[in-house]
């Protein structure tokens, strides 16, 4: 085949659009006029019409495709098929959220309980560890009793009556 | 009764308004374009498709399913080929229904997914030749090429009436010499009868370059098929 019986985008220059879209039937009544207009004087132009005519008509060569029930019911039955596979990835994701949601309110649920455990010993431990360091006061509580004023309790603390039962606050 | 009327060679036929007295006349630039579930009973197909309607679906395979196949049969040259992308074609179309929404002619929605897969399947096919042709160097084609067909000395093929099925056979090849998009969008115009509108939309293309496109591609096909448009002769 020779260059010249095969133009490309790139080489053709006249491309006849305005024919072709007349051809068509897509130009508005002045294009369509105007290019009635140069039909009639010029025979070159009629030439390239009837010339672009037969090979659009010469298209009717073309196979065109016959169908029969086969196809439709294998098509069907494929989208059947795809459409179950879909239902069963549904399916499956959904398990997927379900078993997702269980564990991750099991584990909010241990937290919950690991936190307040946690809380409530703190607050219980408070109260025992103000319990232990009142212990010598409670252990002498008796003696106390005794004593005419805090002022000698005071005394009787610096001279280091104490000392050996004093409870360290790390307690 | 409407009956239809051409107004010139090539001019696609238009509804007469005769014989329609009773209808209202409504000023063109008042009236607004009507929903497309109004006016295309494929859409409104395929809004029952997106319910889940099962016979809707197979109804428009239905109406589709010849018309799919013709075209892609003749883009990618290859009829089983053609069969098994109409079928994804379809899957697609099933597979999209909840998000479709009507905002075209059904058949535009449908070829431009058919568009989408045929360019799909030439590019791959486009690479496999590449890898290919390296492998099978040296080796000859099948003869039936258009250039073989026109390279022919004339003396092999002396001038006679071509048969159907050689005249088909040169049709044929001079419409994959084209390229893709060139190939489609004649394919469209010729099978679907398309309007210049109707094709930008399913190639996402504007209507200029549309005009543009099927130009070249026409005059492309006159200039190789010249030689076979007195009466089906060989030169």
């Amino acid at each position: 085949m020779n260059a010249e019986r095969t133009p490309t985008d790139e080489t053709q220059a006249d491309i006849p659009a305005d024919l072709v879209a007349y051809l068509d039937g897509e130009l508005d009544s002045a294009q369509a006029q105007a290019v009635e207009q140069r039909l009639s004087s010029d025979p070159a132009y009629r030439q390239q019409l009837r010339e672009l005519q037969k090979a659009w008509d010469l298209l009717d060569q073309l196979p065109k495709a016959e169908v029969d029930d086969t196809f439709t019911q294998t098509t069907l039955a494929m989208v059947a098929v795809s459409a179950s596979d879909d239902v069963a990835q549904a399916r499956v994701r959904q398990g997927r959220r379900h078993r997702w949601l269980w564990w991750s309110g099991s584990a909010a649920a241990v937290l919950a309980f690991v936190a307040g455990y946690g809380a409530v010993s703190r607050i219980v431990s408070r109260e025992n560890r103000r319990l232990l360091r009142d212990l010598p006061v409670i252990q002498h509580l008796d003696e106390y009793r005794y004593a005419d004023s805090v002022e000698f309790l005071r005394r009787l603390d610096r001279e280091g009556l104490f000392a050996e039962e004093e409870i360290p606050d790390e307690m | 009764m409407t009956s239809m009327t051409v107004c010139r060679p090539g001019l696609k036929a238009v509804p007469s308004t005769e014989g329609r007295d009773a209808l209202p006349l409504t000023p063109i630039l008042d009236s607004k374009p009507l929903p497309y579930e109004t006016t295309d009973p494929d859409v409104r197909l395929m809004l029952q498709v997106r319910d889940d309607n099962a016979a809707a679906f197979e109804e428009l395979v239905l109406r589709y399913q010849a018309r799919l196949i013709t075209i892609l049969q003749n883009l990618v040259q290859d009829r089983d080929r053609a069969e098994e992308l109409a079928q994804d074609v379809f899957l697609r179309v099933y597979r999209a229904r909840k998000s479709y929404l009507p905002d075209a002619k059904f058949s535009t929605w449908l070829f431009t997914i058919a568009h989408n897969v045929g360019s799909n399947a030439l590019r791959t096919r486009s690479r496999r030749h590449e890898v290919s042709a390296t492998a099978a160097q040296g080796s000859s084609g099948d003869g039936t090429s258009l250039d073989d067909l026109a390279a022919a000395p004339s003396g092999w093929m002396p001038a006679r009436q071509l048969d159907k099925a050689e005249l088909a056979e040169v049709v044929r090849a001079a419409v994959d010499s084209l390229n893709e998009r060139q190939r489609m969008a004649i394919l469209l115009a010729k099978f679907e009868h398309m309007s210049y509108v109707d094709i930008a939309a399913t190639m996402d293309l504007s209507v200029k370059a549309v005009k543009s496109l099927l130009a070249r591609a026409r005059e492309n096909l006159r200039v190789i098929l010249e030689p076979y448009l007195q009466e089906g002769r060989r030169p």
